[in-house]
C-alpha cells in the first residue's frame, strides 16, 4: 500500500531542512537503503536514504523548500497505485504515522555516524563504509562524482589551505566531492578559470586613477574592527519613539536665562543624557551587558557619549550621570567634547560606559539607528527637533517635535523591555520636572 | 646483484652474521636437523654445528625465555617460532621480559635478541593458524618490529636487527617465502626506521607490507591503466615508523590508502592512517581509507580466505574512492 514519506531527522538537532536534490524521479523504484535525496540541515548536507521499497508515486515538493522535520514529501507504493487521496492527506497534514519508525531509525543513524566510532568492530573495515555512515553506497552509485555543483560550505584540508595560501573565497568554488565536499580539482579548476580571465574577479580591487588610497590608521582600524565585531555578533534590533519636545525647549530656556551671567549654558544634548541617566536607574534592566554568556546589571550609570573627531568618533564617559545636576553635565560634556578633539582623552575617560547617546540632531538628521557600543547593551540615537504641525486638544497647532531610536541588543534587552524604558524616558522628556523625582 | 628467494635472503643474513660474530645463535622448533619447517635455516647445522643451531622441544615459553637469559648474559640469540601464532604462549616472556629488561635494569642490561619467524595467513591453515600478529607486537613499547616484504630488505633487514641491542619482532611472510628479487653482493644494513618508496605515482599514496604489498603493487599497475598513479610506500619496519617518507609522499598525492593484513581495529593499519591525518592534515583532499581483512576469524574455505584477505579490487576501489573516481 502506498505510503506518505516524511522528512527524516537527519542530525539530533535538526528540526527543520532544505530539500537540496531529488536522486530519484517519479516513477522510479526505490529500494531500501537507495539514496531518494539530499537534504540540507543545520550541520550539513545530509543524505536522505528509503527504508521503503517500491516505485517512488509522487514527489510532494521541490527542489529547494525548507521544510520541518517530518513534513510529507514523497509517496512510495506499489507501481500503478492510486495516490490522489494520499496527495489530498499530505496537503493537509504530516506524514502517515508508519513515517515516524523511518525517522527515529534515521535520527539514530545519524547520532551514530556524526559522534561514536561505532562499537562493533566488524563494520570497522574502512574501504567500504557502510549505508549508515551515509557515503560509500551513494558512491558506488557514482553519485559523488555527479553531484550538482554548489556551495555546501564543505571542503577537503588541502582546499582550505591552498584556498588560504591562494586567497580564494570557497564560497565561489563548486564542489563536487561527496556532499558538495569541494576537492582539489574543483579548486585548481577554479583556479585555472579565475587566470584564464584575469580581469572579472580582480576588477574592483584595483583602484581607478580617481580614487585615492590611504591606508587606514590605527584608531580608524580600531573603530573599523569593533563595529563589524558589534553588527557581527551583537543581534540588534530598534525602536523608534516621536516625542514632544516643547517642555525640554521650556525649561532648557528657563535654565539658561538662569545661567546666562556664568556663561554656561545647557544643550537638548544634555538634557537627554540626564534624562537617560535617570530612566537607566529608574529602570534599571535596560542598563545591562551581555559578556560571555553571563548577564551584568551595571549597579552605575555611566553614560558614553559619542564625539566626532577628525578621523572617526569616540565615546567618552560621563561617569554616574544619574547622580549629577544639568549644569555639572554641561560642563563635562562640553570639556570632554573638546579634549576628545584634542585627543587629550585617556583611556579610562572614553571605555566602560554602560549605555550610549549619539546625536545627530544638530546637521538636521531627523531619525537613525546607531550601532551599539559593545559590550553595551543599547544606545539611543537622537534626532533634530522639528518643528511642524500638530493635533493639540483637536486643533492644528504648531509643534516641535523629537525622533529617537534606541537600538538594543537582544540578548540582554527585550523589546518590551526597551519599549518600556523608552517610555520612562519619554515621560521625563515630556515632563522634566519628572526628573526630579 | 643476484637474484634469490625470501627465504634464501633470510638464510644468507644470518649465515654472514653467525661468522661474523660468534654470539650469535639460532633456536628454535626444526630449526637444525630438519633444516627448518621452511628451510629458512637450511645448512645452518652444518656449517655452525649444534652449538650455535639448537633444536628445542614444543615449547615456546621455555624456549623464548632461554633465549631472553641468553640475550641478558652477553649472547645474541636469533629465536625462531615455527610460525608467530605459536608465540602466544611465549606471550609473557616477551612482553613481561624482553621487553622489560633494559628499562627495569635501569640501562643495565641491553637485551640484543631476535625473534623471528612467519606470519599471517598462509594457505588452508584455519583460524587459529592464520593471524596476523603486528598489531599485537607493535602495541609495546621496547620492541623494534621489523617486516620486510622483499628479498633484498629480508636481508638486509635482518642483519640490522641481529645488530640490534634492543630486542627486535622479525615478522616474515608465510607466503612470500618463495618470491625472487635482486640482492646486491655486497653487504647492505638497511636502517632501523627507514621506509621505501616502492613505485612513484602522483595521485595516491598506498602503504602496504608483507603479501598486501604485492596485491598493492598489482593494484597500482591496473589503475594506472584507468589514469591513476599510484605511489607504493613499504615502510619496511612498523616501529618505528618512517613517517617522513609517508608524508612527504601524501603531501605530493593529498590521498592516502593503507593496506594490510591484520584486522582494522588498531594495529600500524589505524597508527598510520591516525600519523597521516595529524602529520598531513593540510595535505588532505580525501579521508584515509585502508583496506584490510575482513573482521572475523580467518575462515578455512580457500574461497572464503581469499575474500577475506585485501584484494586487488578491495584495493582499487578504496582508491578510485580517494581520487573521487567512479567505479
Amino acid at each position: 500500500m502506498a505510503k506518505i514519506i516524511g522528512l527524516p531527522k537527519l542530525s539530533p538537532t535538526m528540526e527543520e531542512g532544505t530539500l537540496v536534490r531529488w536522486a530519484k524521479a517519479e516513477g522510479e523504484a526505490v529500494e531500501v537503503d537507495d539514496l531518494l535525496a539530499e537534504v540540507e540541515t543545520d550541520k550539513a548536507i545530509m543524505e536522505f536514504r528509503s527504508f521503503d521499497r517500491g516505485v517512488l508515486l509522487k514527489i510532494l515538493v521541490e527542489e529547494g523548500t525548507a521544510l520541518e522535520a517530518d513534513a510529507p514529501v514523497a509517496i512510495i507504493g506499489k507501481e500503478g497505485e492510486d495516490v490522489s487521496a494520499l496527495v489530498a492527506e499530505a496537503q493537509a497534514g504530516r506524514a502517515s504515522p508508519e513515517a515516524a519508525r523511518p525517522t527515529a531509525e534515521a535520527e539514530k543513524q545519524a547520532a551514530a555516524a556524526a559522534v561514536e566510532p561505532r562499537e562493533i568492530p566488524s563494520e570497522e573495515p574502512v574501504a567500504e563504509p557502510t549505508p549508515a555512515r551515509g557515503r560509500s553506497a551513494g558512491e558506488e552509485r557514482g553519485s559523488a562524482v555527479s553531484a550538482p555543483a554548489r556551495s555546501s560550505g564543505l571542503a577537503s584540508p588541502v582546499v582550505r589551505r591552498l584556498a588560504r595560501e591562494q586567497n580564494v573565497d570557497l564560497r565561489q568554488v563548486p564542489g563536487s566531492g561527496p556532499g558538495g565536499r569541494i576537492i582539489k580539482r574543483d579548486l585548481e579548476a577554479f583556479l585555472q578559470d579565475r587566470a584564464a580571465r584575469p580581469e572579472a574577479p580582480r576588477a574592483p580591487s584595483r583602484p581607478s586613477p580617481e580614487t585615492r588610497v590611504e591606508k587606514a590608521s590605527a584608531t580608524r582600524r580600531t573603530i573599523a574592527r569593533r563595529l563589524v565585531e558589534s553588527k557581527q555578533e551583537v543581534p540588534h534590533f530598534y525602536l523608534t519613539i516621536d516625542v514632544d519636545a516643547e517642555p525640554l525647549l521650556a525649561a532648557r530656556a528657563e535654565l539658561n536665562a538662569e545661567l546666562a551671567e556664568s556663561g554656561e549654558k545647557i544643550s537638548v544634548n544634555d538634557f537627554i543624557i540626564k534624562a537617560s541617566a535617570v530612566a537607566l536607574r529608574r529602570f534599571p534592566a535596560a542598563n545591562a551587558s551581555w559578556i560571555d554568556g553571563e548577564i551584568h546589571f551595571h549597579g552605575r550609570v555611566d553614560i558614553s557619549m559619542a564625539v566626532a573627531i577628525p578621523d572617526g568618533l569616540i565615546t567618552p564617559v560621563i561617569r554616574d550621570a544619574d547622580q549629577k545636576g544639568l549644569a555639572e553635565i554641561a560642563r563635562e560634556a562640553k570639556q570632554l567634547a573638546r579634549r576628545a578633539r584634542d585627543r587629550e582623552l585617556r583611556p579610562e575617560e572614553f571605555t566602560g560606559g554602560t549605555f550610549s547617546i549619539s546625536n545627530l540632531g544638530m546637521y538636521g538628521v531627523e531619525d537613525f539607528a546607531a550601532v551599539i557600543n559593545p559590550p553595551e547593551g543599547a544606545i539611543l540615537a537622537v534626532g533634530a527637533v522639528r518643528e511642524e504641525p500638530v493635533v493639540k486638544g483637536g486643533q492644528i497647532v504648531p509643534g516641535k517635535r523629537m525622533r529617537m531610536t534606541l537600538s538594543c541588543d537582544h540578548r540582554v534587552v527585550d523589546g518590551a523591555v526597551g519599549a518600556q524604558w523608552l517610555q520612562v524616558l519619554r515621560a521625563m522628556l515630556e515632563s522634566p520636572a519628572k526628573m526630579l523625582l | 646483484m643476484r637474484t634469490l628467494r625470501y627465504r634464501e635472503a633470510l638464510r644468507e643474513a644470518m649465515f654472514e652474521e653467525m661468522r661474523r660474530d660468534e654470539t650469535v645463535f639460532l633456536m628454535g622448533e626444526e630449526v637444525g636437523f630438519y633444516q627448518g619447517a621452511y628451510k629458512v635455516s637450511e645448512g645452518l647445522l652444518d656449517a655452525f654445528g649444534q652449538r650455535r643451531v639448537i633444536d628445542t622441544p614444543i615449547a615456546e615459553n621455555g624456549f623464548a625465555g632461554v633465549g631472553i637469559g641468553a640475550a641478558m648474559v652477553g649472547l645474541r640469540p636469533v629465536i625462531e617460532f615455527m610460525t608467530w601464532n605459536f608465540s602466544f604462549v611465549a606471550f609473557d616472556q616477551i612482553i613481561s621480559n624482553a621487553a622489560k629488561v633494559y628499562q627495569m635494569s635501569g640501562g643495565k642490561i641491553p637485551l640484543p635478541i631476535v625473534f623471528r619467524g612467519p606470519t599471517g595467513a598462509a594457505k588452508q591453515v584455519a583460524s587459529q593458524h592464520s593471524h596476523s600478529v603486528d598489531p599485537f607486537y607493535t602495541n609495546i613499547p621496547g620492541l623494534w618490529v621489523g617486516f620486510p616484504s622483499t628479498p633484498r630488505d629480508a636481508k638486509g633487514m635482518l642483519k640490522t636487527a641481529i645488530r640490534t641491542d634492543d630486542p627486535v619482532i622479525f615478522l616474515e611472510g608465510e607466503t612470500i617465502y618463495n618470491v625472487k628479487g635482486e640482492v646486491p653482493d655486497e653487504e647492505e644494513l638497511i636502517p632501523l626506521g627507514k621506509a621505501r618508496v616502492a613505485r612513484e605515482g602522483k595521485d595516491c599514496t598506498v602503504v602496504a607490507w608483507g603479501r598486501p604489498y604485492y596485491t598493492a603493487l598489482s593494484a597500482a599497475e591496473l589503475l594506472e591503466k584507468e589514469g591513476i598513479e599510484c605511489e607504493v610506500i613499504d615502510p619496511r619496519w612498523l616501529r618505528p615508523l618512517d613517517m617522513n617518507t609517508i608524508i612527504d609522499s601524501v603531501s605530493k598525492t593529498n590521498r592516502c590508502v593503507v593496506v594490510h593484513e591484520h584486522w582494522a581495529y588498531g594495529g600500524p593499519g589505524a597508527e598510520i592512517a591516525d600519523r597521516v591525518q595529524r602529520d598531513g592534515f593540510d595535505h588532505l583532499d580525501a579521508p584515509i581509507l585502508r583496506v584490510s581483512n575482513l573482521d572475523m576469524p580467518m575462515p578455512y574455505a580457500s574461497h572464503l580466505e581469499e575474500l577475506c584477505l585485501p584484494t586487488v579490487e578491495r584495493i582499487a576501489r578504496a582508491v578510485r574512492q580517494v581520487c573521487y573516481r567512479e567505479g
